[in-house]
């Protein structure tokens, strides 16, 4: 070995035991940026997943309130369609009723003599 | 950055886009005729969102849930929107997201009621899918394949005005019949049940009424089953084995289970009749099919097959199965008139004096195959892309797209091209 070559050796291990400390702090630093780099993916990854689970509830607690929305609007029509129905039936009897006491009343004047309109009462 | 000289962009959407399934081949029908138009210089962009496919194109993206779609561009870009719809699937919720200038439209295939479902998993997507169904109210345009899902959705209180029937072509493109008549084949008539081996579908009905005709000495059919054991019911294939054990020996029964296009169209070619004993229907394309291949049909009276079978069938009550070997019976007894087989000697012509029962009256072999082709008319390729064409329009000019004129001009002049025809 040349004497070129065994100062060199010297120089370089001499440099080492000196940036030792500072080489040593320098990787502790990069592994805790790695660590904690390495926290924050493995946070935003649990995140998206989050978001990506809400997206599928949310819609899917749109579709189940459509169509609970669209069936509660289809039973008021049919209630309000049975209201009506019955309304009218009930307009019907009561008209019924008057043409049947309006008939009888002119049977009665009739048969009593009067000469009266009994819609004039 | 949108390429301006696009005419169309285009998402459709199915829970899965495979092989040998029903909602698949309304897809891929769709994709052919969308082809089509882009030989004939149309630019329509194309993407296929689906949870699972089993075919390979660069325009099919498989997406696992609905977040995973809202990432793509070709989602936000579309200008229309086309949805299968038949069983519950997540991307189906998408209609919620999506703006109400870009138009939908969903076709409707129907849902097994879950009341029929035997398999748990099965049963939850049919319920889900009964709940989902309101979705469509989201639907500009809702195509729906049968005039039995036209009545479901009614039911729900859709707006006519969105609502319009799209018979589905047959998947299998059968050659022209080479029949000379009914059962003009030496030996048994050849009854053939086609479609998946679970409860809905009746499978056991149809057992019960063979082996009931074979016990009392009826040798003059056969029966072959073609269904994946896959998407079967435990119950229904224990059953079928019990048959088989009985029966299969003396070639009364025969199953298959794997099942090739050509095997299907073989099938349905050498088939006298198909038998579809179902309890439930929502369009049943296996009857298009059989009709095609010359095959008479034996149907119940389930959902759509009364409309389907255009009453050139003979009909029995949904679960009836004593009028379903009835009608076994009085269909081999036609074509086959004596005790015993009739042993046509191969190649002979046979059979052309049989009239078979329809709903038209009795009808002979040549009345029922003229009839039987108009029929097959509104279910053909051609009423299929017609019908889509003027939905497609529909859909551009009430897209952001608008209906471009080069598109206009390409969709009148197919239009007129099949009208020709």
């Amino acid at each position: 070995m040349s004497v070129e070559e065994r100062l060199r050796r010297v120089l370089r291990s001499w440099l080492k035991r000196l940036l030792q400390p500072f080489t040593s702090r320098l990787y502790a630093r990069i592994d805790n940026r790695m660590a904690e780099l390495k926290r924050q993916v493995s946070e935003l990854s649990t995140l998206r997943g989050d978001i990506e689970r809400t997206v599928t509830t949310v819609l899917k607690a749109l579709s189940n309130q459509n169509a609970s929305s669209r069936l509660q609007a289809r039973e008021l029509e049919a209630q309000r369609a049975g209201l009506l129905d019955e309304i009218a039936r009930q307009v019907e009897i009561a008209r019924k009723e008057i043409l049947e006491e309006v008939t009888q009343t002119r049977a009665t004047e009739a048969r009593d003599g009067v000469e009266t309109n009994a819609l004039d009462r | 950055m949108n390429d301006p000289g696009v005419d169309l962009r285009l998402a459709l959407y199915s829970g899965i886009y495979v092989h040998h399934d029903a909602v698949s081949n309304s897809l891929r029908s769709k994709l052919k005729v969308l082809e089509g138009l882009h030989a004939r210089g149309a630019r329509i962009e194309t993407t296929v969102f689906t949870h699972a496919s089993d075919y390979r194109a660069p325009y099919i993206r498989g997406v696992a849930s609905v977040a995973d779609l809202l990432r793509h561009d070709a989602f936000w870009s579309a200008d229309a929107h086309v949805f299968e719809f038949g069983m519950s699937y997540e991307l189906f919720d998408s209609v919620f997201v999506i703006g109400p200038d870009r138009p939908i439209m969903v076709v409707e295939h129907n849902t097994t009621p879950p009341e029929l479902v035997d398999d748990p998993v099965v049963k939850l997507g049919c319920e889900a899918a009964l709940v989902q169904r309101h979705n469509l109210s989201k639907a500009f345009r809702v195509a729906c394949d049968s005039e039995f899902n036209l009545a479901l959705d009614r039911s729900i209180g859709l707006p006519e005005d969105r609502l319009s029937v799209l018979h589905l072509p047959p998947a299998h493109r059968t050659a022209p019949s080479a029949r000379t008549g009914f059962g003009d084949h030496p030996g048994p008539v050849r009854l053939l049940y086609l479609g998946r081996l679970v409860r809905a579908k009746g499978v056991v009905d149809l057992l019960e009424a063979s082996q009931h005709l074979w016990d009392q000495g009826e040798d003059r059919f056969e029966l072959t089953l073609a269904g994946n054991p896959r998407f079967s019911d435990d119950s229904v294939l224990r059953e079928l084995d019990r048959c088989t054990e009985r029966f299969a020996r003396e070639g009364k029964v025969h199953v298959v289970s794997s099942l090739s296009d050509r095997d299907l169209v073989g099938l349905l070619a050498s088939a006298d009749a198909l038998v579809i004993p179902s309890y439930h229907e929502g369009y049943c394309v296996p009857v298009i099919e059989a009709m095609s291949a010359g095959c008479y049909v034996i149907a119940s009276d389930a959902g759509n097959l009364p409309n389907i079978t255009g009453g050139l069938g003979t009909s029995f009550p949904a679960g009836d199965v004593p009028r379903l070997a009835a009608a076994i019976g009085d269909f081999a007894t036609r074509l086959r008139p004596g005790d015993r087989p009739r042993p046509l000697p191969a190649g002979a012509a046979g059979g052309g004096e049989v009239r078979v029962l329809t709903r038209h009256g009795e009808l002979d072999f040549a009345t029922w195959t003229a009839t039987v082709a108009r029929h097959l008319e509104d279910y053909s390729e051609e009423a299929f892309e017609r019908g889509f064409l003027g939905l497609l329009g529909q859909l551009a000019a009430a897209s952001p797209a608008g209906l471009s004129r080069r598109l206009g001009d390409l969709l009148s002049e197919r239009l007129g091209e099949l009208e020709r025809t």
